[in-house]
């Protein structure tokens, strides 16, 4: 037998069925300013278009294997709308960064647009291997941030589909940054601060680090170590083993301070996975965890990307496809915030 | 093997929607009579009337007062408040507050002794009792939500040994709430989009019950000279406590399997709590026409305990491994300490007198107190929202000596209006990832209400 605290599980799942037009007291947006910063749950029945999968998974096939999603807002209206998700996944026994649409930023067709992968690995640094890509609009352009076996790289394209390679990655593996032991950056989370002042966030050996550049394509660390690493502090903590996959924002509290958010992947010592949310005030410094994760599920969610709205995010990650081990292959999952949205298309 | 479980049916979904909103945690509140007054009369001068009460409204403000009346009286009244209270420009949509008040003081003497029994009451037009959830982190108007949805009833008794001397005590009681949910049969796993959890069968049946609890009140007027009265009043401190119990038995159905399942969840929590509270009264009269009142009232906010609920719970279920979604584990109820500080509360009043007919005197009334808010600055995880309280208030009405032969005595009337202005108060999270945030809390609250008594000689 197993005893343990549901009162939030009864509460989640209380208000799964779509459109009961109830909500947890104290929950309303209205009185949750960074409400849009999670925490998330995962969206339910009627809130996909039946032209992608059943929620919460737009792309899932066990051939396919769709994973590591960033996504494109195309019509940049501050509403659900038109959309780009780039993912790695394994079409016709070619593996690549393919690219789906959607029409209301989270129902994507199962077949890419184009049927060809945007991005297949080709230069020697990238060790055969593409993965975590990272897509940003900058300026005209644009830019797909990607890991490679070498490092960080960069393509840049003038509309989402032809993209061109930067000849030599933007960030490499760099000996005397100890704490990354040696090891490669991946999983590239690109933040414009502003139009000379550029940041990327890695992961490496179970943390993650920052690199900043002044407007060029050549990144250099800033500090000695990590800008956020494991919970050591806390071993129950979901994310006392490690933390990676960054993806990072800018936003504004409600009285005008500047914030920039990490969400990350996380695993704690049992090896579940949940997506966290650090922040710090302003752009430099350490980075200060949330309370809590903002995405908590049994099918270890990770590579998380927050497509933020006016009045609702949309949190994009890869997790197992069912709980089930016939359904343990990657699949990519959408949730949103606040937990009291109602995003029901039927 | 065993697991825990997702329940997924609309019956099922509305029971442990309920149990999920009566485990979480519940915010401080007190009785609307410390937030808004109690008495058409007593409202209107800022609830600066420990000297001066004697209608019922004494039984909050000074028991002793029902003994320095004449006659006996019957009053009723009705109240109404509306907040216009916003976070960060939005509205809150804190609940208005409606409801009757009234009561009734008899007078009368032991041997020459003068004696008076009174009861006040105040119960809300559409409920007795309300009791809303929240988590720690939500954003919740502390004093304001659901703090004067309760009913407030006391009894008090007092007497007057020496013409100069008043003494009078009694209980106030507000209502406190037990209860339990029991949920049985079968409920359907959803199995993507073929399976629907409207194919459970569940029953469910909830018990609630309303209990009393009681505080004292105590008071003292002394009147050393004509025009001056000074006053002493306690008032006891009371924790209701929300107790809720709740159990699913039955079995759950999924497409490949049925398994028998059972749960039980139990939540207490202090749920309302009222600080106690000392109050010194002055009362001047310069003249008949004229009394000014003076009110200092000390909080014992510091008493105040973490309002968040303990909570237990347990399934019991076995399932085949790996067949199941699990939803995680939960993390147990917060114990905060909300370090609430005591907080001295100074009120005025003033009451002129024009005789506007040789049996009518119309009085006008004037008042104003500072609440300091007991809570300090939220920027950690809790979020009670309570800026600082200026409340105006004014108020007149007519007291009709011998109104008819046939009715002697006087028929009082009384009305009021008060404002309360909630200046800004901004609250800065000391952590950047708060899910909160900052915010700033401001807004007005508008009281009216009037009375209408009659006193018997």
């Amino acid at each position: 037998m197993k005893t343990g605290s549901l009162a939030l599980p009864a509460l989640l799942v209380a208000l799964t069925a779509c459109g009961t037009g109830a909500s947890p007291p104290g929950d309303e947006a209205s009185t949750r300013p960074n409400t849009v910063a999670g925490p998330f749950r995962e969206l339910r029945d009627r809130e996909l278009l039946e032209t992608s999968g059943a929620a919460p998974y737009p792309l899932t096939s066990v051939a396919r294997e769709f994973r590591d999603p960033t996504v494109l807002d195309l019509d940049r209206t501050g509403q659900p709308g038109a959309a780009a998700l780039y993912a790695v996944a394994t079409i016709a026994g070619v593996t690549g960064i393919y690219r789906f649409v959607a029409p209301d930023s989270r129902s994507f067709r199962p077949d890419p647009e184009p049927s060809t992968p945007v991005l297949r690995p080709a230069p020697s640094w990238e060790g055969g291997r593409i993965a975590a890509p990272s897509v940003h609009r900058v300026d005209d352009e644009i830019w797909l941030f990607y890991a490679g076996a070498g490092g960080i790289g960069l393509a840049r394209s003038e509309d989402g589909v032809d993209f061109v390679r930067e000849p030599v990655p933007v960030l490499e593996a760099d000996e005397t940054t100890l704490w990354e032991d040696g090891l490669p950056p991946t999983s590239p989370a690109f933040l414009r601060v502003t139009d000379d002042d550029w940041r990327l966030f890695y992961s490496a050996n179970g943390s993650i680090g920052e690199a900043q550049s002044n407007g060029t394509l050549r990144f250099s660390r800033t500090g000695s170590g990590p800008v956020l690493g494991p919970d050591r502090a806390h071993a129950s903590a979901f994310d006392a083993a490690a933390v990676g996959e960054p993806h990072a924002l800018l936003a504004t509290t409600a009285e005008g301070r500047i914030v920039t958010r990490l969400y990350h992947a996380a695993v704690d010592h049992a090896g579940n996975g949940a997506i966290g949310l650090a922040a710090r005030f302003g752009i430099r410094g350490s980075f200060r965890r949330a309370y809590a994760p903002v995405l908590s599920t049994t099918r270890n969610p990770r590579s998380p990307w927050v497509l933020p709205f006016d009045e609702l995010a949309l949190l994009f990650v890869t997790q197992q496809a069912g709980a089930s081990d016939s359904l343990a292959y990657p699949a990519v999952a959408v949730a949103v915030a606040p937990p009291t949205a109602s995003l029901c298309l039927r | 093997m065993s697991a825990r479980l997702v329940l997924q049916s609309r019956w099922c979904s509305a029971a442990l929607l309920g149990a999920a909103l009566w485990v979480q945690g519940r915010p401080a509140r007190a009785n609307p009579a410390d937030t808004y007054g109690l008495g058409a009369r007593s409202t209107a001068l800022g609830s600066a009337v420990a000297a001066s009460s004697t209608d019922y409204s004494a039984g909050y403000y000074n028991p002793a007062g029902f003994a320095r009346g004449r006659g006996s009286e019957l009053a009723l009244g009705y109240a109404a408040v509306a907040h216009h209270l916003e976070i960060s420009g939005e509205d809150s949509r804190v609940d208005p507050v409606r409801g009757v008040t009234g009561g009734l003081v008899a007078r009368g003497s032991v041997v020459t002794v003068p004696v008076a029994v009174g009861i006040s009451a105040r119960i809300s037009d559409d409920r007795l009792s309300r009791f809303r959830t929240r988590r720690p982190e939500d954003v919740h108007w502390l004093r304001y939500d659901d703090r004067p949805q309760l009913l407030y009833l006391s009894v008090a008794a007092a007497l007057r040994p020496l013409s100069w001397l008043s003494l009078g005590g009694g209980i106030a009681m507000l209502s406190a709430t037990t209860g339990s949910f029991r949920v049985t049969g079968t409920a359907v796993q959803p199995d993507g989009r073929d399976r629907s959890t409207a194919d459970s069968e569940l029953q469910h049946e909830v018990n609630i019950d309303l209990t009393p609890r009681s505080y004292p009140i105590l008071g003292v007027s002394v009147t050393p000279a004509d025009g001056v009265t000074w006053a002493l009043v306690y008032r006891g401190e009371a924790t209701v406590d929300f107790d809720v119990r709740g159990e699913f038995e039955g079995e759950v159905e999924t497409a490949a399997f049925t398994v028998p399942a059972a749960y039980q969840v139990a939540s207490r929590a202090a749920s309302a709590f009222i600080p106690q509270q000392v109050v010194l009264g002055l009362e001047v009269s310069p003249s008949e026409d004229l009394a000014v009142e003076l009110d200092l009232t000390y909080l014992n906010w510091s008493a105040y305990q973490s309002p968040f609920s303990q909570t237990d719970s347990r399934l019991e279920v076995e399932v085949p491994p790996g067949l199941l979604d699990l939803p995680p584990e939960t993390r147990p109820s917060l114990t905060l300490d909300p370090e609430f500080q005591d907080r001295i509360v100074p009120r005025l009043g003033v009451e002129w007198r024009v005789d506007a007919h040789p049996r009518v005197a119309v009085p006008v009334r004037a008042g104003y107190f500072f609440e300091k808010s007991p809570v300090p600055q939220q920027t950690a995880r809790t979020n009670f929202v309570d800026p600082d309280r200026h409340v105006l208030s004014a108020g007149t009405g007519l007291v009709w000596r011998d109104p008819a032969e046939w009715l002697p005595g006087r028929v009082r009337f009384a009305c009021f209006a008060q404002l309360s202005i909630l200046p800004t108060r901004i609250t800065l999270k000391e952590n950047p990832g708060d899910f909160v945030g900052d915010y700033r809390a401001q807004g007005t609250i508008v009281a009216v209400g009037a009375d209408l008594g009659l006193e018997l000689p």
